[in-house]
């Protein structure tokens, strides 16, 4: 069934050199219980997308939003801003990228997670206070009846995105779109962390959208894949497809630059040349076409599509077709 | 919070020492001599001497200093020779009016201002930010007489709905009272609620950017309790310290306003006594002032701890 259907999403901002266009005609659609992945680099319009699903832009920072964003049956560009806060944190859930600052530092966590058990669930004040310490004990904190009464200042780091993961999932939402969640964290709390939300999803049967920069993770959890650069979705792939049979030099490149264990030491890492250009400079053809060593005159001038190019198999190239990655060599499945 | 208490009042010490210092040397160095201001220049050489006998000013001056000091410790801060009463009843008895005007003041200030500051900050750069913005602009800017005189012009002689000057203690009841309050306490409230909304707003649009914002938006809150729950108390510190110093600001003593609307408060009581060269009672009551200022900001320092949990003053 599909939870999230999102077709043609454009997201303009004003800046002081003019409009642009960090999210340039993204579609994409997220099933229940499906893990989804949303991988590029910093800047790619990744976290804008999800934030343009909740609509969570301030009012005078100008943000324009075109295209059709289906959430079940409802459409949530043209829904009333009451419409939207019933569905935030109640049917969709979000967790930020940074756990140090996305929590209130003058209220304790208990207050703040109780808060959306309130606000959605209509629970008692008392009701509230019992769910909140039993979802902090699900998110695995240790003696959670005393953590409650703890402001975010007096948790690490871990403990603190603990909390957030415990706030996004107290209403049992439907979906999870979860902005980098594990990147501030410790490997040994990363894998932590991916697990719970695994095993958190087998037991409500949600969707989760997982926006990350980091392919170990997405080889990890995800079951599809979509990667983006400026603006765009340049492939989209089974997680299996896309990580066996790469169709974008994009995807290729940022598989490339994963240190691998049996590589030689002292070996250089393989870096993609050249620098992600400006939104106020998009270039005229393929977005990639400055960066990739595949690029001829057609790329440079012509803007490719996202076609399929075998079954459930999208990417956005010209040159797809002699475009591959021989045996597989250099590129670690879920390494981390 | 109790060892830290302890620790900040007896810090306070040495503070007001060194204000009690100043004052008497301040004063002491005014030139003039207070006797034959006091008496006028009808007084004989006889009569003068006699004044200054009993004013204590034959006296050397440090002789002078260490009985003042030692008349603070017993709770005497000396005589009113024009007043014929003790200084610490003459301040007892101005206080009241200034503290009901600059309790009302700063209520009307604190009244609008606040949500004012809020609904801008909500909503930057819209004309009504601009034009609040301008408003407060307007406040800071105009003297609180002036607009004291137009509203005395307007509400009282004009409309003839509001006494134009005068004072009515508590005890003859909470209207009267408040009807001659009111006109001084909107005039000084202005210039104090124009303080504390613009900063208000400036403290918010800092506050309204951070993420924990827009975690609580995530969650379906309604814009007023992200607003005034989440945003306000984080962005409350600057506030309250404006707050503070205006508190402070008035209960030294609105000498302007008092004057003109005529109320017989601290402001007054300076005023008259420098021009009577009443000595016990300016030094007494700037000392009072001073210890003023100083409580105020203890009361603001533990007040932070309330409201912004990683203040904590034990553990430092």
């Amino acid at each position: 069934m599909t939870l999230l259907k999102v077709k043609n999403l454009k997201t303009r901002f004003s800046t002081e050199l003019g409009e642009v266009t960090a999210v340039d005609g993204v579609s994409f659609h997220v099933n229940a219980g499906e893990t989804v992945g949303l991988v590029g680099e910093s800047g790619c319009g990744k976290s804008v997308t999800s934030l343009s699903i909740l609509r969570l832009f301030r009012k005078h920072s100008g943000t324009k939003l075109a295209g059709e964003i289906f959430f079940e049956q409802k459409e949530l560009l043209t829904s009333s801003m009451e419409e939207m806060q019933e569905i935030r944190g109640n049917q969709i859930s979000m967790i930020f990228q940074d756990p140090m600052s996305s929590l209130n530092p003058v209220y304790t966590v208990g207050n703040q997670i109780s808060e959306s058990l309130m606000l959605h669930q209509k629970l008692s004040k008392k009701e509230a206070y019992e769910k909140t310490i039993e979802m902090l004990s699900l998110v695995g904190i240790p003696s959670p009846e005393k953590r409650v009464n703890d402001y975010p200042h007096q948790l690490s780091g871990g403990m603190r995105q603990r909390v957030m993961i415990a706030m996004g999932l107290c209403c049992h939402p439907k979906l999870l779109i979860a902005d980098e969640p594990t990147t501030a964290l410790d490997v040994t709390i990363q894998a932590q962390i991916l697990d719970l939300m695994k095993d958190l999803q087998e037991q409500l049967q949600m969707g989760i959208m997982l926006i990350t920069h980091d392919l170990g993770v997405v080889a990890e959890v995800c079951d599809r894949v979509l990667v983006m650069y400026l603006g765009q979705i340049v492939e989209e792939a089974s997680v299996e497809t896309l990580f066996e049979n790469p169709k974008h030099p994009y995807t290729i490149g940022l598989m490339k630059s994963i240190p691998t264990i049996d590589g030689k030491r002292g070996e250089k890492l393989h870096v993609i040349e050249g620098m992600v250009p400006s939104l106020h400079q998009i270039p005229a053809g393929c977005r990639f076409a400055p960066r990739c060593p595949f690029a001829d005159e057609k790329c440079r001038s012509h803007p490719p599509d996202l076609i399929e190019v075998s079954h459930s198999h999208k990417a956005r190239c010209w040159h797809h077709e002699r475009i591959g990655i021989g045996g597989g060599n250099a590129i670690a499945i879920g390494n981390q | 919070m109790g060892g830290y208490l302890l620790k900040r009042i007896v810090s306070l010490l040495p503070v007001l020492l060194v204000v009690a210092i100043v004052d008497f040397i301040i004063i002491h160095l005014t030139p003039g001599d207070p006797a034959s201001v006091m008496l006028g220049s009808q007084a004989t050489e006889e009569e003068l001497a006699k004044l200054r006998e009993q004013l204590g000013l034959t006296l050397p001056i440090y002789t002078r200093f260490f009985q003042w000091i030692i008349g603070i410790l017993q709770g005497d801060l000396g005589w009113s020779i024009f007043m014929d009463m003790p200084v610490t009843e003459a301040i007892w008895e101005h206080l009241g009016p200034t503290l009901s005007l600059t309790i009302l003041a700063e209520i009307i200030a604190i009244l609008f201002a606040i949500p004012l500051g809020v609904m801008a900050a909500n909503r930057r750069g819209s004309w009504m930010d601009q034009s609040f913005m301008t408003f407060a602009m307007l406040g800071i800017s105009l003297p609180s007489f002036w607009i004291g005189l137009n509203l005395i012009l307007l509400f009282a002689v004009q409309f003839n709905w509001l006494p134009a000057a005068g004072y009515q203690p508590l005890s003859s009841g909470i209207f009267n009272h408040l009807k001659y309050l009111i006109m001084p306490a909107i005039s000084l409230g202005i210039m104090q609620g124009a303080l504390i909304a613009r900063m208000t707003r400036s403290s918010m649009l800092e506050v309204l950017n951070e993420n924990y914002i827009r975690t609580a938006e995530a969650k379906g809150l309604k814009m007023w309790i992200v607003t005034y729950k989440h945003a306000l108390r984080n962005a409350f510190i600057p506030i309250l310290t404006v707050i503070g110093l205006s508190f402070a600001t008035l209960v030294g003593g609105a000498v302007v306003t008092e004057t003109v609307f005529n109320i017989p408060g601290i402001g007054k009581l300076i005023v008259n006594s420098v021009l009577r060269r009443d000595y016990e009672v300016i030094q007494g009551t700037v000392l009072m002032i001073a210890a003023a200022y100083v409580f105020i900001n203890l009361i603001v320092d533990i007040l932070y701890a309330y409201i912004d949990p990683r203040v904590r003053y034990d553990k430092s």
